[in-house]
């Protein structure tokens, strides 16, 4: 009976995660974790407690399961970066502004009345330099892309969005990957966003979509206008 | 004898119904007549009939005149009713003198001379003529405070009645000789004006309060007396719109007048009125029409018309018959049973100080103290405001001006706003400092003068004195945005540090590819600025205290401000842009905390050159429109070096903006250095 008790009380304290922490629970072949703002991948052990401003990634044939303080348990496959900052839930409120925030930055910037030096329409002096053309591919946007199937998967649909969309910023060659634009559609569906679900599915339409995608497209944005009727 | 007692005996006049009883009258001012219901919106010189209380809103001198004519009378042609003076003086008095030849009653009454005896019949005709006049007027009022004026009139009222007497002489011949009878009076009114709100307005006038006669009417011709009643007026004014004006008067004598005034445009008025009296019928007696135009640039002229029309002509023009001539007790020389149909002229002028106080100052709020740093923010953003109100009775156009006496080296002015009669408006005004304040070592206090002016060739309405609050050169209330005027990027010592640092390492820069060779040079300044720094914290102070970069340069020194400001100014000298990022943390204000980020140039996809990690940097557009990478750095850890300064900085960053949401949630903030000068 002792040893039950015992038992029972390590289990409970394994899954105990204290607040802002994630817990490892789970490890199969390579994953990593990457410490806030340091370089270095270093290797992940079950029982390791990580925390939100960490990031993890799995290798080809690896997987892990975390446990987020919310006590939700995540699994990611092979092939995955996630920020474990996104494994939370926003409110509403604060998904409507971020996706403004993201809106702002395509906006020209803000004039106010206040002394400004004068904009030269030549500049003299400039140094002449080649533009950088190297390019290490979108192996990391890719790896990025896959967390957010993971964010999706796991119903964490407001990070997702707003990862997915960031991951297109900053690695635009993504685009082309219209299950992923359709599952940022979705995500904004999930979340009630029913306006902001419509312009991401109509700006699709633009896009060389597959036969089959764009039948999906239109049968969803029309049951999202039938809805907002 | 006999006979002579015969003659007299039988000798007996008889006044006979005659049509031409003639007589004349006027009413002072054009636009009193066409209102009507006057007493309490009387102005200037025409106040001295209307209300004395009233000769207060003349401006300074004022010169008026006016003229009439009767019409469906045989007179022809117009007559010069006044004209006058009224002077205010010492700002609370004034005076008036009005001389008024053709206010004049006049009436001819014919009449007969009747002799007879038993062997005589003699019947002979001769005018009886009776004059009244009211030639001179003089007035005095004073304000006791801005709701309250009193005032008193004295006006000269000359009855004349010539009579031919018969008589039989010695000679038992009959004589005749003509007779006059004078009689002179001063009649005193007394007023007062009760300016309740810019709505409404009471006047209340005792007229013929007191009468000093100089010279009796004769008994003889006694029942031509004029009665001069004691009677009291009250009048009320009501302004529904900055448009539309309302006068209501009523007397104990039972006679009401009402009356309006409408400006559909600037300068030019609309009126009429109506005159009734409860014990004539029909009641209402006469309707009146004017217009008026005001030229205020040339020197205030006034031209007002009217036109009075009454209801019956019964006795109004220009006959009546001798009973109702002698049933009619005449009160008033200007207004009574026999006055006629007529059109009026007034025309007004103010001379000399005609820049009238027609606005003040009711109080002024300085919103802020002077940051010299910053001063030059105060051109652009209201140093206070000053709630003025409109004291006159018309609109005006208003400009607040500011100066600080030896920090600014002349006053600002503000955009001419307008304010209805009555009202108050909140003006801010602003401030542009010259270079003096920069050399303020402590913070002092300052006095400022706020002045109010309604017209272009005055100097001002009225004058507020106010203290400001001059901080300190170092100083600075804690405000992000305006923590950028300390950043000094042209400032020689600034120049010669980057200059001479970046050509330390000129070899080393050339082999580095161009994209990072920003992120270089911002490296090599980051440590050439270091290695002789220390952390140290703000003296104790009641505002935080910013030094300038040269400043920290020089003392080797400085906490997070100070060390944000002066990396900032080196990397904005040599053409990187920069921002503030400042962090307020929500329930500990204390512990508000600023860092900074360049720009590195390099565009977000090829980011990872300068970092594997993208939380070491933050995307952000900059002034060019291009999304680059930003690196964020912790200036306080400055001692240990550029890696650990952006490791730091990148990780409160991250943690702020990304886990804490605090951009989201605005409790950080990124104030960009793109607009310094």
């Amino acid at each position: 009976m002792r040893t039950v008790l015992v038992g029972f009380a390590a289990s409970i304290l394994s899954l105990h995660v204290s607040v802002g922490q994630i817990k490892v629970l789970e490890v199969k072949g390579d994953v990593r974790v990457r410490h806030d703002v340091q370089q270095a991948w270093l290797p992940v052990r079950t029982g390791d407690v990580l925390k939100p401003n960490d990031s993890m990634k799995s290798g080809k044939r690896s997987g892990t399961t975390v446990l987020t303080e919310g006590k939700k348990r995540v699994t990611l496959p092979e092939n995955v970066v996630i920020d474990l900052s996104d494994l939370r839930m926003l409110t509403r409120e604060e998904l409507l502004l971020k996706l403004a925030m993201e809106k702002v930055r395509t906006l020209p910037q803000e004039q106010n009345d206040e002394p400004a030096i004068p904009e030269a329409t030549v500049l003299h002096g400039t140094e002449k330099v080649p533009s950088y053309v190297a390019h290490p591919g979108d192996e990391l946007g890719n790896l990025q892309l896959n967390g957010t199937r993971v964010l999706y998967n796991t119903g964490f649909y407001a990070t997702c969005a707003l990862k997915a969309k960031e991951v297109f910023r900053l690695y635009p060659g993504l685009l082309k990957k219209m299950e992923f634009r359709l599952m940022v559609a979705s995500a904004l569906e999930k979340e009630s966003l029913r306006g902001e679900a419509i312009t991401e599915y109509a700006s699709l339409l633009n896009e060389g979509l597959s036969p089959s995608e764009r039948e999906t497209v239109q049968i969803r944005m029309a049951r999202l206008k039938e809805k907002s009727d | 004898m006999a006979r002579l007692s015969r003659i007299a005996g039988l000798a007996w006049a008889v006044f006979v119904m005659g049509p031409c009883i003639t007589y004349g009258q006027h009413l002072v001012s054009a636009r009193g007549i066409a209102i009507g219901g006057f007493t309490s919106l009387s102005r200037g010189l025409s106040s001295l009939e209307w209300n004395p209380a009233n000769l207060l809103s003349v401006k300074d001198w004022e010169v008026s005149g006016s003229s009439y004519a009767t019409l469906g009378t045989r007179a022809n042609g117009f007559t010069l009713q006044s004209t006058g003076l009224a002077k205010r003086f010492l700002d609370d008095h004034a005076v008036a003198l009005l001389y008024a030849p053709g206010k004049v009653l006049e009436f001819v009454v014919p009449r007969t001379f009747a002799f007879a005896d038993s062997n005589v019949s003699l019947v002979t005709a001769f005018d009886q003529e009776i004059n009244y006049q009211e030639p001179v007027g003089i007035g005095y009022a004073h304000r006791l405070n801005d709701e309250f004026s009193v005032g008193a009139a004295a006006r000269l009222i000359q009855e004349k009645v010539t009579d031919t007497k018969y008589y039989v002489d010695t000679g038992s011949t009959i004589r005749s000789r003509i007779v006059d009878y004078d009689g002179t009076t001063w009649s005193i009114d007394a007023g007062t004006q009760w300016n309740v709100n810019p709505s409404w307005s009471l006047g209340f006038v005792l007229k013929n309060l007191f009468k000093i006669s100089e010279m009796k009417l004769s008994d003889e011709v006694g029942q031509y007396r004029l009665a001069l009643p004691r009677l009291l007026r009250l009048g009320v004014g009501y302004r529904t719109t900055e448009d539309l004006l309302i006068g209501f008067d009523g007397d104990t004598e039972k006679r009401f007048r009402l009356g309006l005034e409408w400006n559909p445009f600037s300068g030019i008025c609309a009126r009429s009125g109506a005159y009734a009296d409860l014990s004539a019928r029909p009641i209402v007696e006469a309707v009146a029409l004017g217009i008026g135009a005001v030229f205020p640039d040339f020197s205030g002229l006034e031209l007002d018309v009217s036109y009075l029309k009454f209801l019956s002509q019964r006795n109004r023009t220009g006959g009546s018959d001798l009973t109702d001539f002698l049933a009619s007790e005449i009160k008033d020389v200007e207004y009574n049973p026999f006055t006629s149909d007529r059109i009026s002229f007034t025309i007004k002028l103010d001379l000399g100080r005609i820049d009238e106080t027609r606005s003040h100052i009711e109080y002024v709020e300085i919103v802020s103290d002077v940051y010299p740093a910053s001063s030059v923010v105060y051109a652009y953003r209201p140093i206070g405001k000053a709630v003025i109100k409109n004291i006159s009775d018309a609109p005006i156009t208003a400009r607040v001006s500011f100066i600080v006496d030896r920090l600014m080296d002349a006053p600002t002015e503000s955009r001419p706003v307008s304010v209805p009669p009555g009202d108050r408006l909140e003006v801010p005004f602003y401030a542009i400092f010259n270079d003096r304040i920069k050399s303020i070592s402590a913070a002092a206090v300052r006095e400022g003068n706020v002045y109010v002016a309604t017209q272009a060739t005055a100097e001002f309405d009225d004058r507020y004195q106010t203290r400001i609050l001059v901080r300190a050169r170092n100083d600075w209330n804690g405000d992000v945005s305006l923590l950028k005027y300390f950043v000094t990027p042209d400032d020689s010592i600034i120049l010669r540090f980057t200059r001479s640092v970046l050509t330390a390492y000129k070899e080393h820069i050339d082999t580095v590819a161009a994209p990072l060779r920003d992120f270089v040079r911002a490296r090599i300044l980051f440590d050439g600025f270091a290695k002789d720094l220390t952390y140290v914290q703000d003296p104790k102070k009641s505002s935080d205290f910013v030094q300038y970069p040269s400043e920290t340069l020089r003392l080797h020194g400085g906490d997070c401000d100070d060390m944000t400001v002066c990396y900032s100014s080196l990397l904005t000298s040599i053409g990187i842009s920069t921002a503030f990022v400042d962090v307020v943390p929500p329930g500990d204000q204390t512990d508000a905390h600023i860092y900074m980020m360049f720009d590195t140039g390099i565009e977000a996809r090829d980011a990872h050159i300068i970092a594997d990690n993208p939380k070491r940097y933050v995307v952000r557009k900059n002034s060019k429109g291009s999304e680059t990478a930003w690196i964020p750095l912790e200036t306080t850890v400055t001692t240990k070096g550029f890696d650990e300064a952006w490791n730091v900085g990148a990780k409160e960053y991250f943690d702020d903006v990304e886990i804490g949401l605090g951009l989201l949630k605005g409790w950080v903030r990124v104030v960009d250095l793109q607009n310094i000068f």
